[in-house]
């Protein structure tokens, strides 16, 4: 398949693959430089926006989080903060510090799937990759002990949550976080710091700070090229307001600045679950909602593991909404990528490190 | 007519019986050390050491049904499972190259490892006294092979694939020639046997430090071991020269990484590490020279076995610039060090 | 290189996944031992037909619609058959239940070899040990911390 410039190729970097994902991008290269990613959506469309008009609120957050199921958590809140916000509903204080918790727990776990799968990128790293899918597995422990499942939580519905926190689980999540500190500190010495990998990801996908603001980055994209933006900052939603954290921001820009990102974001998440756990008033869990809502329009704006999710909803009086628009980060993220051989240099073998240090979540962008 | 040390029942021709009689030292050599036996079975056990000990450090359990003890059957298991699959060329392959190379490519390594001694007498081919030599010019025909096989299966990935081999290997090589020609230049022969004698009191690594490190990593750059396993196994080009071999033709191509890692981890120990002599201080003769190369080797290869489990992959322009801007002034660094201190480095080595 | 990022960069990452070989791994020998789950987990649901009056709640709140009320004889009301074909193991159905008919367990081994065994009507939906669709369990485990490492603990 040569196209008409001689010696330029285009090679699928297809769906049926190792290392992309359910994702086709087509890289037209000449063998080692890479001079345009185009990427192909749509392998995975599966109509979730139409899907919503069809199931009423409740039933609604269950395909809400298929979008991206690696985060469930921060992606079924976008969608119940949306229709609380067209209603009106005011959510008691105990239902957003245990939002708080399963929104950070799930962050955890989608920046260790990122970083495993980051690192089998670079070259089949197994270290890596297994210590984080054996890390993942506490967290996953701990939200199953929270909600009942491990990866579909479900728990987030109009007017609260839907079940208390049980017994044991802060002594566990204690344990657990104390443990996870440790690890961190072996990530940082086996990886963060490994010539090889640096040598693979420093100075490799520069993006710079009005090329991220231009083009329109999203998540820790944008916060790894200087851009000091979080919506858990801005809207201060949940119990955010009210826990004291910093914001993970690097300013090279390159794959190192955005893993660097990711990590520092874990530690901080470790910290808001202490705080959380801490600080967790008394009161109820849940808030009793009609399940008809009046006519109204509602916004909501999430920070997820992968960048700033909008929702936008409009009710009609029924017990359905009418209309449900997701604006998804990883969209945007794959725009950013596209652009991105006209910006840098990108060689062949750099796109499965710089596609994973974007980290798009492919259901997200195609919904 | 020439006695057997065992009489062998079989009702063979005179000359036969004559011809082993004679031989029979160095056919045993042939057969087991350092010949078929050893060998495969360095392969067998190698494999099962990157699959159970990596494992490890993985944090999860390798094979572990095959075999009650440990999984040690479990390579035999896989050999097994490739020999009863189809093999087959694509379409438009050029037929004599693609079924050809899985034949040739294992037996050059191979053929390199005849050279090596391990023991005073114990050397299959001495080479009058020209044996280094003889091991570069056997070994350089690996990336030849290879060229051939990625361009004879007629794929676009196969074709990249070889050549990134080819770069690797003359990059990967060249330190290995000049940190080998330090030795030479110490020692003042290319007789590898000449050359162990002369570590008797101490080995050549302590004097040609540098080159000792030199080769250690081009060593891993010419059996595409990792961090250099470059053309092979890359995440955008499936399988790289390897991609079109099925069956039994794959599991003998996977045979040639461990036989290259096998020809050079005995030079690496023949030319730094002292070859069948014993450390110095215990002193000549505590245990017998196959035993101390075996030991030698096992950790050599354990550690760069490990490697793979530590170290992500080299972009191939890295591995290069690696390879031409690093390593090979290094060696040549070494060269002159040694040029320069010859007579202090030949009185300590008295 | 500088001789510390030497040691930093090639020679401590060696060190600390070495260390690792001497940690225990976190296999699990599943069928041999499974992890016992929390006692919120979303498995296989079980409907009590004395509890049961057949309001629908539960048709009503599933989002993939696979509940169905049916009859079954000798007994007054519809009962509910579900569908382990669609159902998402969401455990609204569960919550939705007023007089607490349905309750959830940790069963969650239900391969079949046709598509109809996997539709339970409401009588078969009795509570199951494990122990009765895996033969080969011998014990169940839980998680246990260790300072810097994962061990598992038999657990009744």
């Amino acid at each position: 398949m040569m196209s008409e410039t001689k010696g330029i190729m285009r090679i699928s970097w297809g769906p049926q693959h190792p290392m992309s994902g359910q994702f086709r991008f087509i890289l037209e290269t000449d063998g080692e430089n890479v001079y345009e990613i185009i990427p192909d959506f749509g392998f995975t469309h599966r109509g979730i926006e139409k899907i919503l008009e069809y199931r009423t609120f409740v039933q609604g957050i269950v395909p809400f989080e298929r979008l991206a199921m690696v985060d469930a958590a921060n992606v079924g809140l976008a969608y119940v903060r949306a229709i609380e916000d067209a209603a009106n509903i005011e959510v008691p204080k105990r239902a957003q510090y245990i939002r708080t918790i399963l929104c950070e727990i799930s962050r955890i776990n989608s920046h260790l799937y990122a970083i495993g799968l980051a690192a089998e990128a670079a070259g089949g790293y197994p270290a890596i990759f297994l210590w984080t899918t054996a890390d993942r597995e506490l967290f996953l422990d701990l939200a199953e002990m929270l909600t009942g499942a491990r990866w579909s939580y479900s728990f987030f519905i109009p007017g609260g949550v839907r079940a208390d926190i049980p017994e044991g689980f802060k002594e566990k999540a204690l344990k657990v976080l104390s443990y996870f500190e440790k690890r961190l500190i072996a990530y940082r010495d086996s990886w963060l710091e490994n010539e090889i990998w640096l040598t693979r990801s420093k100075g490799i996908g520069k993006l710079s700070t009005e090329d991220a603001i231009k083009l329109g980055a999203a998540g820790p994209s944008l916060r790894g090229s200087g851009v000091e933006l979080d919506m858990r900052k801005e809207d201060k939603y949940e119990a955010y307001g009210e826990i004291d954290f910093r914001m993970a921001v690097q300013k090279e820009g390159d794959c190192q600045a955005r893993f660097m990102v990711r990590f520092l974001e874990m530690i901080e998440s470790t910290r808001i679950i202490k705080q959380a756990l801490e600080n967790m008033p008394p009161g109820p869990f849940k808030k009793p909602v009609p399940p008809k809502l009046p006519k109204g329009e509602g916004f909501a704006r999430v920070e997820t593991a992968r960048g700033e999710m909008d929702v936008h909803v409009i009710l009609d009086g029924s017990d359905k909404p009418y209309r449900v628009k997701v604006c998804a980060p990883s969209f945007r993220n794959l725009y950013v990528i596209s652009k991105l051989p006209k910006l840098t240099k990108i060689l062949v073998a750099d796109v499965p490190v710089v596609v994973w240090s974007f980290d798009p979540w492919y259901l997200d962008a195609d919904r | 007519m020439a006695e057997l040390p065992i009489p062998i029942p079989l009702p063979l021709p005179d000359w036969i019986i004559e011809f082993i009689a004679l031989n029979w030292e160095t056919l045993l050599k042939i057969a087991i050390i350092p010949g078929l036996a050893f060998i495969l079975l360095f392969e067998l056990i190698a494999v099962w050491f990157e699959r159970k000990f990596l494992a490890d450090a993985m944090l999860r359990i390798g094979p572990l049904y095959c075999g009650r003890v440990a999984g040690w059957l479990q390579l035999i298991a896989d050999a097994l499972k490739l020999t009863i699959k189809e093999v087959f060329a694509p379409k438009g392959a050029h037929k004599l190259l693609f079924y050809a190379v899985p034949i040739v490519a294992p037996t050059i390594p191979a053929l390199a490892v005849v050279l090596i001694p391990f023991g005073p007498d114990w050397i299959l081919f001495r080479a009058s006294g020209a044996g280094l030599l003889l091991f570069f010019a056997l070994t350089s025909l690996i990336p030849v092979t290879t060229i051939l096989a990625g361009w004879g299966s007629n794929n676009k990935y196969t074709i990249i694939g070889a050549l990134r081999s080819a770069y690797l290997y003359i990059a990967a090589e060249m330190p290995l020639f000049i940190a080998a020609a330090g030795v030479v230049i110490l020692a003042g022969t290319f007789d590898l046997v000449k050359i162990v004698e002369l570590q008797s009191k101490m080995w050549f690594a302590i004097p040609q430090f540098i080159g000792f490190i030199v080769f250690f990593i081009a060593m891993l750059g010419a059996s595409e071991r990792v961090p250099f396993d470059i053309p092979v196994a890359e995440q955008e080009l499936v399988l790289g020269w390897r991609t079109e071999y099925t069956g039994i033709a794959f599991g003998l191509l996977m045979t040639i990484e461990y036989a290259c890692l096998l020809a050079w981890s005995l030079l690496f120990i023949t030319l730094y590490l002292g070859g069948y002599q014993g450390p110095p201080i215990l002193g000549p003769g505590t245990a017998s020279g196959i035993f101390w190369m075996l030991v030698k080797l096992g950790i050599v290869v354990a550690v760069a076995i490990f490697l793979r489990v530590v170290f992500p992959r080299y972009r191939i322009d890295q591995a290069l610039r690696l390879g031409w801007r690093y390593l090979i002034p290094l060696a040549l660094l070494n060269i002159f060090l040694t040029l320069a201190m010859k007579p202090y480095l030949l009185a300590m080595l008295q | 290189m500088k001789p510390s990022e030497v040691k930093q960069g090639l020679l401590k990452p060696y060190a600390v996944v070495f260390k690792h070989v001497f940690k225990k791994p976190h296999t699990l020998m599943y069928p041999y031992e499974r992890l016992k789950f929390a006692p919120r987990y979303r498995g296989f649901i079980t409907v009590d037909l004395e509890k049961c009056n057949g309001c629908g709640m539960c048709a009503r709140t599933c989002p993939d619609k696979c509940i169905e009320l049916v009859e079954v004889p000798g007994r007054k009301y519809k009962y509910p058959k579900i569908d382990y074909n669609y159902c998402c193991f969401c455990g609204l159905c569960v919550d939705s239940c007023f007089r607490g008919a349905l309750s959830k367990t940790e069963l969650v081994e239900l391969s079949a070899y046709r598509r109809e065994d996997l539709v339970v009507r409401p009588e078969d939906a009795k509570p199951k040990p494990i122990e009765s669709v895996s033969p080969m369990l011998k014990r169940f485990v839980a998680v246990k911390i260790v300072d810097d490492n994962i061990t598992y603990e038999e657990v009744r």
